[in-house]
């Protein structure tokens, strides 16, 4: 029996790596202007953060991007987004308005490096096609520090600008939001568009997801990266 | 600047690998092994710790991926001709365990050997589980295109229960570091056993023996092994791969992990009909 699948039970959903369980029962502390915040992981499936004197409770979802790197995503009524570098103890986060973050570094954790995660120009010019699932793919060409085109498999005729959050999390590591509907009859379900994509340049790998303000739902993506424009 | 022109590193098989997974970290796991040399394993961040009654204990750095958000593939050396590698099935309490030796057969010290055994994990409080991970058949026939790198992807048929077949485009990194060599050997069959974890997770283990017994220094690695935990539902296959490889500059040890990202392929009725030149 051949077992193989063309992935139509998942769609862009298809190549998503196991869920990260690492923060299950512990407690981070963030702190550093917009701080501090609180992330209470109390099992592999709820948290609460704590954050302005408010207190939230919520189910969350995390995959890893790279080795010590975490997207974190939770939330009850809309998205919140964490990403949490071990190398650099230090997080980006999401609270309010999509695409607007706040940067704050982990208090009392040991850490490699000392880099603090921030909005950045670097990725000006970038073209990368990032493939989820097979024959299905996300295109970005990121124009300037706050712009991109996104392409969604199969509608290359209907390439779409977009405002783009780019931030550096450290060395080769990226995460870009894009606000942006897709065409009709693309892969991309229809209406998801907070797309968030945490991004290794090193190695051509993401982990991201998908998210539908109307629906209140997130799926989430990984896969691998290819360059568009081969030199062979 | 272009983040994809600049960027990304050549790692070949390795590119795509899953990152490291700490969720085992602090953890301590009793495996009751039907060939009776019951182990315990202890993880920190960095190393594993292995007390069995079939061995010295020690303790080594580790690797580790996820097949599925439970199943865990672990793996670690004694020294660098002993691999130990475990399947920690956590959502059935099951343990696959795989051994493989270098340097224990006379005539070729790169020739290796690998067994396979089944176990239970112990929890304090519970019954053992009565069933086992399963030496599997029910996925012959499965051929798949496997993306390792950007310019690495092979493609597979899995034929028979003790072997598989492997085959690459005209273009591409397979085609320019491989055909020369194996244009050499009668086919591309290559010894294996598969394991099935549960539905559509399958353990894949194979030694590239074949080619060390017939082309030995004629290549560039010498009976590398490894095993794979392939995910048929998600379409991916992680896992870690143990042997030496033969640059210039001399002999290099091997160990870490890969993966692949999965595609449905067809592939040529000669090459998947052609006879096994290894079996009777």
């Amino acid at each position: 029996m051949n077992k193989t699948n063309n992935g139509s039970r998942y769609g862009m959903t298809q190549y998503c790596s196991p869920r990260d369980l690492e923060f299950s029962g512990k407690t981070l502390t963030l702190s550093g202007e917009g701080g501090p915040v609180t992330l209470t992981f109390h099992d592999e499936k709820f948290l609460t953060c704590a954050a302005g004197g408010e207190e939230l409770y919520s189910s969350y979802e995390a995959l890893k991007a790279a080795d010590g790197a975490h997207l974190i995503f939770f939330g009850t009524k809309d998205l919140k987004v964490a990403v949490i570098d071990d190398v650099n103890a230090s997080a980006a986060l999401s609270l309010g308005e999509p695409g607007s973050y706040m940067f704050l570094k982990i208090e009392g954790a040991d850490a490699a490096g000392a880099e603090t995660p921030g909005f950045t120009d670097e990725m000006t010019d970038t073209h990368i096609r990032w493939i989820p699932a097979f024959e299905k793919y996300l295109e970005l060409r990121f124009t300037a520090p706050d712009a991109c085109e996104i392409t969604f498999s199969p509608r290359k005729d209907r390439p779409r600008a977009a405002q783009a959050a780019c931030i550096r999390i450290r060395e080769g590591l990226y995460l870009t939001e894009v606000n942006r509907t897709s065409p009709m009859w693309s892969d991309m379900p229809q209406g998801y568009s907070r797309i968030v994509l945490l991004q290794d340049y090193k190695r051509l790998l993401f982990a991201g997801g998908i998210y539908s303000p109307v629906l209140n739902d997130l799926k989430l993506l990984s896969g691998y990266g290819a360059d568009p424009e081969p030199e062979n | 600047m272009n983040l994809t022109k600049v960027l990304p590193q050549n790692l070949s098989i390795m590119q795509f690998s899953q990152p490291k997974c700490l969720e085992l970290s602090g953890k301590t796991f009793r495996l009751a092994m039907d060939n009776g040399f019951d182990t315990e394993l202890t993880f920190t961040d960095e190393t594993c710790a292995r007390s069995a009654a079939d061995g010295e204990p020690f303790e080594a750095p580790y690797v580790c991926v996820k097949g599925d958000d439970t199943t865990y593939l672990v793996s670690f050396e004694r020294d660098i001709t002993e691999n130990h590698t475990y399947v920690l099935d956590m959502e059935q309490r099951l343990v696959t365990y795989v051994i493989c030796r270098k340097g224990v057969n006379p005539k070729n010290h790169h020739q290796m050997t690998w067994d396979i055994a089944f176990g239970a994990i112990d929890l304090p409080g519970f019954r053992l589980p009565f069933k086992r991970h399963k030496f599997a058949t029910d996925h012959m026939g499965t051929t798949v295109h496997w993306i390792w790198s950007p310019s690495l992807d092979t493609k597979h048929a899995y034929l028979e229960p003790d072997y598989y077949r492997i085959t690459w485009d005209d273009k591409g990194s397979a085609s320019e570091e491989f055909d020369a060599t194996n244009e050499k050997l009668v086919s591309t069959d290559e010894a294996a056993r598969y394991v099935r974890i549960k539905d559509d997770l399958i353990l894949f283990v194979f030694s590239e023996e074949k080619l060390e017994f017939f082309l030995n220094d004629q290549q560039f690695f010498r009976c590398d092994n490894m095993v794979l935990m392939q995910n048929y539902d998600r379409m991916y296959q992680v896992g870690r791969c143990f042997g030496d490889c033969m640059p210039p500059e001399g002999q290099r040890h091997i160990f870490g992990t890969m993966r692949a990202y999965g595609e449905p392929v067809e592939l040529p009725e000669r090459f998947l009909a052609a006879e096994n030149p290894f079996t009777v």
